[in-house]
């Protein structure tokens, strides 16, 4: 059955929306999730040029300022509430571990 | 030394990793990457090292692009940040390279990984396998009319065998070709689904019958060269192997101006199309007149010597007409009949083969227009398997059932003539005799005088 596109984000859709919280362009997105994560999360330049043109589809995203090829984008809006939804349903799924979890008071 | 070298490269444009590998041991070996085209990669001389490739996916571009688009510029710059260099491209197929000893992969999310992947493969290889399906499915049903109208001259022909064949291998190896991406579609879009990541194609399995292909499409030309005998359709099958290199070249040559001169996507492909459809109608038409020149020259048309000519002359006009002396399995002489050369007889001989069967047609017939011998027709079909027999003689009755209909083909005894069947137009000349491994049919002008019917019959039997 189809997937409904966004419904939970990955990774790398999580963290291009939470870089984009500030006016960025394309490759600062690519240097801030390095930072952020320590180099835990890596977003391939594939991967966020596709992205960043689906969010801005989806209207998650707006283009801010455009100086020759670099694009400079920032959240919308849709796309901080898409982004709190996420944040809620991850922190309901670390509740729910920590409730019943392994070493949890049953 | 060459500086620069071209290759074909046999491996699907997903089959990433394995073109990435083999781009690698090229770098290796001191050739990089150049550029890439419909003829295959041309590399460059460098220093032979450790670089590292990747082909990556950006649907939106297309090979009738005069150049890099806006986005597929900031694709790139995003790639560089990355630390991949572009190395070359072909459409919507980039293939970078990196002398990073690890850097971060162009894509990252299976998902959108798989989304490009599908977009850029439904432009190029499932439209390709697509248009090379049409090929069988065009020419597949005019080869099945044309069995079955005559099963026995089409399964002794090599070249209508031979074709028919190599089309329906095409529907075959296009089929699977398609197959073999669509499972890869449906068991990658279920990995991806439950996290996991794209699965490898079936690098052998392609890379086996890809093989296959081309050695039954070079055996099939090899065949045809072979077998053709006669120089006109040797020069033909030389011409047209050359028509369609040179289309390819030309196409190539066609879009490279086009790009130079910048002309944009959509009207560089209405070009482009418009160049395809006026060397195809080229080609299809070119056959008619290639074909009429070379058989006025005598070319196509196996010409024999007759042993002598004879001009009949009949109220004041006259033609002439050949006399050929081939060696015939029953003749009239044998049946009884007394044959003088002033009948002129022409004893004719036309045989068929291939692997599949022997096709045999003989004629003996009196020129002279004052001469009363009867006209001996008969034909032999001998066939390798009994199955192939049996569909023939299916097929040959009910061709003739159909063509004399409403007069009614009649059952006979066979057992005299020690066949397993034989029928015959209600009181006509023609006799169709079915005989284990055999088919025999023949006509007998004149009066049916049956011990010179049984005479055939015993000399035609196998």
């Amino acid at each position: 059955m189809a997937r409904e596109k966004f419904q939970t984000l990955t990774e790398q859709m999580f963290y291009i929306l939470l870089c984009l919280q500030r006016e960025c362009c394309g490759v600062d997105v690519m240097e801030r999730t390095a930072r952020m994560t320590e180099g835990r999360v890596v977003i391939g330049p594939g991967t966020l040029y596709s992205l960043l043109e689906s969010f801005q589809q989806e209207g998650f995203i707006q283009e801010t300022r455009a100086e020759g090829r670099r694009r400079s984008y920032q959240i919308t809006v849709k796309g901080r509430l898409r982004l709190e939804v996420e944040v809620r349903r991850l922190r309901q799924q670390t509740e729910d571990y920590q409730k019943f979890g392994e070493g949890a008071e049953a | 030394m060459r500086d620069t070298r071209r290759q074909i490269i046999w491996y699907q444009i997903d089959d990433t990793e394995a073109i990435a590998r083999h781009l690698e041991k090229m770098a290796k070996k001191g050739w990089l990457l150049e550029a890439v085209d419909n003829l295959g990669y041309r590399y460059r001389r460098g220093e032979p090292g450790q670089v590292k490739y990747t082909v990556a996916f950006f649907p939106e571009a297309s090979v009738f692009d005069p150049g890099l688009t806006e986005g597929q510029e900031t694709y790139m710059d995003y790639c560089q940040a990355a630390g991949w260099e572009l190395a070359a491209f072909y459409g919507p197929v980039q293939y970078f390279r990196s002398v990073q000893p690890d850097p971060a992969p162009i894509e990252t999310d299976e998902l959108v990984k798989l989304a490009a992947v599908r977009r850029t493969m439904r432009k190029t290889y499932v439209l390709s396998y697509a248009l090379l399906l049409l090929l069988p499915a065009i020419t597949l049903p005019l080869y099945w009319q044309e069995f079955c109208y005559n099963p026995m001259e089409f399964v002794s022909r090599n070249i209508s065998l031979s074709t028919a064949l190599l089309m329906a291998w095409i529907a075959v190896y296009g089929a699977l070709m398609l197959l073999d991406y669509l499972f890869w579609v449906v068991r990658s879009r279920r990995a991806v689904v439950h996290g996991g990541a794209c699965v490898k194609p079936h690098t052998r399995f392609r890379l086996g019958i890809s093989g296959v292909m081309i050695a039954v499409c070079l055996a099939v030309l090899l065949g045809y060269f072979v077998d053709s005998g006669i120089s006109g359709l040797r020069v033909m099958l030389l011409l047209y192997l050359a028509f369609y290199g040179g289309t390819i070249f030309l196409g190539r040559r066609i879009l490279q101006s086009m790009k130079r001169r910048g002309i944009q996507r959509g009207k560089a492909k209405g070009l482009y199309v418009v160049f395809a459809l006026v060397m195809g109608l080229a080609a299809g038409l070119s056959m008619p007149l290639l074909f009429g020149s070379l058989s006025d020259a005598g070319l196509i048309h196996q010409v024999r010597e007759p042993v002598e000519t004879y001009t009949k002359t009949r109220e004041n006009v006259s033609w002439t007409v050949n006399i050929f002396h081939d060696n015939l399995p029953v003749t009239l002489e044998d049946l009884g009949w007394s044959v003088s050369p002033e009948d002129h007889c022409t004893y004719e001989a036309e045989i068929s083969r291939s692997p599949l069967a022997v096709y045999s047609r003989y004629t003996q017939d009196a020129l002279s227009l004052g001469s009363d011998l009867p006209r001996l027709h008969y034909q032999i079909f001998d066939a390798r398997w009994p199955w192939l027999l049996e569909e023939c003689w299916d097929r040959l009755i009910a061709e003739e059932r159909e063509r004399l209909d409403p007069w009614p083909m009649e059952m006979l005894n066979p057992a005299p003539w020690g066949a397993e069947a034989v029928y015959r137009p209600k009181d006509g000349n023609e006799y169709f005799l079915l005989y284990p491994g055999r088919i025999v049919t023949f006509r007998l002008s004149g009066d049916k005088e049956p011990e010179k019917l049984d005479a055939i019959a015993l000399a035609l039997k196998p």
